[in-house]
């Protein structure tokens, strides 16, 4: 630790209900990934708390930490991040093995979420056979299989044509109308508008927050 | 947890991955197979060596004795001593660091040479008296019959021993020469034994035209009364010769009235010099042997650890995947060691099979030289002891483990968002 320390986070205050489906916009360096550790138990804020829940997520042990990243969140990045040597079902029952689940039960389950982002027929397949559509909504199968609270997306549609990124908003939408709290990091414009709250951030402060224009049908 | 899912996961891991897979293994393979072949290549040079060598590899002491040159208890100097049976007996009993004693005798001067006949063929040699017991002093390789043994000395029979020499020239190399007579100096000895000295060059030519008679036939039948030449001596395990060899002289220096400080009464030779030599040559080897050996695991261990760095670094993406779904740190560590370990397991005990099969190779191609004891080949079957191979392959599981451990809790520290983020 230096002289020269950088605040990447300063002096933010959110609050986030349940169901909210929440954008976060701001140019590389303001302190968009750092919050998304924070709020994704990846890292830990050195001031300040974070309560997902009801529950303080501060001075988790590893251990701890990874149990609530496992019940409560699942993740959802740009460049999809599936496991290359497992296939789709495989990838997608992956949380499930790290609560222990039985291979044969949570391959099961993992085909009922495939069949659910329309995959099913590609539940074999591994993900160099995906195209980045398909391989988005495997990812987004394998954040919703431990029925999260909160799915954190960071630029899920950054990879993708316009087409196939319409169709991905689609599915957040579908999942947040469940009543999954959704948060994603996005730079684009029109995909932040599509959400219900828009956080605009700077210089690792929160400059704006507000609803967003679009109706949400 | 789940034992078989966690076996699962790491097959999968490395099937999926199998020209790195194979990569490691074969690193392994290979730095546990070339160290077998050579270990055993080294322990057969050093026991073909040793077998070879061991003519020389004795720890022996001879003794004579000369004039006196100081007066002693009213006798003057000058005086010629002249060593007995009786001096024997009195060493036996006085001098209890001496491993072997062996009087011996012989006709003419040292190293000179008599003739020795069959019929009409003659050729020279050198006649000596001997008791069994100096088989144990010079080191040789009977090729027919046996060497001189109590029974000869008690009953005083007229048998000899001949050098591989004294036998080609008096019988021609492919004649038995068991129980024929020659005669030295007219008398007739029966022939029980051909030897082969167990040394090189110019000493193997000299020892090849050795003839050995029971020491008390040579003193009866050549008129030596109870005279010894002098006393060959090989001293207890972890004694020198030079400290018995002074024990020897107090005593028979005591027994012939000699000064104690008179240094010319008895004369001494020994071959500790040649012994120490020889010593050192088996260290030098060992030594290279070792040190090749640990250079040679020592670049499979780095070999190891560098791919399992590069594995590691590779993997950084595939680790936050897993840390992001729910896995603990120490979950990840354990099962990319529990790959490790089960790569490394396997490709050692495959260089291990590999290994001993190459050394089995080896002995059988070498078998029709290394089996015959008289050919003067310095290499003996290939061995490796077990607990070498085994320590070896325990250090390169721990070498492997360790060059993952580090740099797999390294990466365990990037946040996955970071991680995930690159490339």
């Amino acid at each position: 630790m230096g002289e020269n320390r950088v605040r990447a986070l300063d002096s933010v205050s959110l609050a986030i209900q349940r169901g909210e489906f929440v954008a976060v916009q701001g140019s590389s360096g303001s302190g968009k990934s750092t919050l998304l550790n924070i709020l994704g138990i990846l890292d830990s804020a050195d001031s300040g708390s974070y309560t997902l829940d009801d529950t303080r997520m501060d001075n988790l042990s590893h251990r701890q930490a990874a149990q609530y990243r496992n019940q409560f969140i699942g993740f959802v990045f740009q460049t999809f991040n599936l496991i290359h040597h497992k296939s789709a079902v495989e990838n997608v029952a992956l949380p499930l093995y790290y609560q222990g689940v039985t291979r044969r039960k949570r391959n099961a389950i993992a085909m009922q979420y495939l069949e659910r982002v329309g995959l099913a027929d590609r539940a074999s397949h591994k993900p160099s056979e995906l195209s980045g559509g398909q391989s988005q909504r495997v990812a987004i199968a394998r954040a919703l299989i431990t029925k999260p609270a909160l799915i954190l997306a960071d630029e899920p549609t950054g990879a993708l044509d316009s087409q196939t990124s319409e169709q991905i908003m689609q599915l957040f939408k579908e999942v947040n109308r469940e009543g999954r709290t959704v948060l994603m990091v996005t730079h684009e414009e029109d995909i932040a508008q599509r959400t219900k709250r828009v956080i605009h951030m700077r210089d690792g402060m929160v400059i704006s927050d507000t609803a967003s224009a679009e109706p949400v049908s | 947890m789940m034992d078989r899912d966690l076996w699962r996961e790491v097959w999968q891991t490395l099937l999926s991955n199998r020209l790195r897979t194979l990569l490691t293994a074969s690193g392994i393979f290979w730095g546990v197979f070339i160290l077998i072949i050579m270990l055993g290549f080294g322990n057969g040079i050093e026991d073909g060596v040793n077998n070879s060598m061991s003519g020389y590899a004795t720890n022996t002491m001879y003794i004579w004795s000369r004039q006196t040159s100081q007066p002693w208890q009213g006798l003057s100097p000058g005086r010629r001593i002249k060593l007995t049976n009786e001096d024997t007996a009195a060493l036996e009993r006085q001098v209890t660091d001496i491993g072997t004693l062996a009087p011996r005798i012989r006709l003419a001067s040292w190293r000179g040479r008599v003739d020795v006949s069959l019929g009409s063929k003659v050729t020279d040699a050198e006649v000596s008296g001997d008791i069994p017991q100096f088989r144990s002093i010079l080191p040789m390789n009977l090729v027919t019959g046996r060497f001189i043994n109590q029974l000869d000395l008690q009953q005083k029979r007229k048998v000899v021993v001949i050098g591989e020499r004294i036998h080609r020239d008096l019988f021609g190399a492919d004649t038995n020469p068991v129980g024929q007579q020659i005669e030295i100096r007219r008398i007739s000895f029966t022939v029980i034994g051909v030897f082969k000295p167990r040394r090189y060059g110019d000493d193997r030519e000299r020892m090849g035209s050795l003839v050995f008679t029971p020491l008390t036939t040579f003193q009866q039948v050549f008129n030596k009364g109870q005279s010894i030449g002098f006393y060959a001596l090989v001293p207890k395990q972890g004694l020198t010769s030079r400290e018995v060899g002074d024990h020897v002289k107090v005593v028979l220096k005591q027994r012939h009235r000699v000064a104690p400080n008179d240094n010319r009464a008895f004369g001494d030779w020994n071959t500790e010099k040649e012994y120490l030599r020889i010593r050192n040559l088996f260290r030098g080897i060992r030594a290279f042997i070792w040190t090749v050996g640990i250079a040679t695991l020592l670049a499979g261990v780095l070999g190891v650890s560098n791919i399992m760095l590069i594995a590691i670094r590779e993997r950084q993406r595939e680790f936050g995947i897993r840390k992001s779904l729910g896995a603990t740190p120490a979950s990840v560590v354990s099962m990319v060691l529990l790959e490790t370990s089960t790569l490394v397991s396997i490709a050692g005990a495959l260089g291990i099979l590999f290994g001993l099969s190459g050394l089995a190779m080896i002995d059988v191609l070498t078998q029709s030289i290394t089996s015959d004891s008289s050919a003067d080949v310095l290499f003996s079957t290939p061995t490796i002891e077990l607990n070498v191979v085994l320590t070896m392959l325990l250090a390169l599981i721990v070498a492997a483990l360790l060059a993952t451990l580090i740099p797999a809790r390294h990466a365990m520290q990037i946040s996955p968002v970071e991680a995930l983020r690159a490339e």
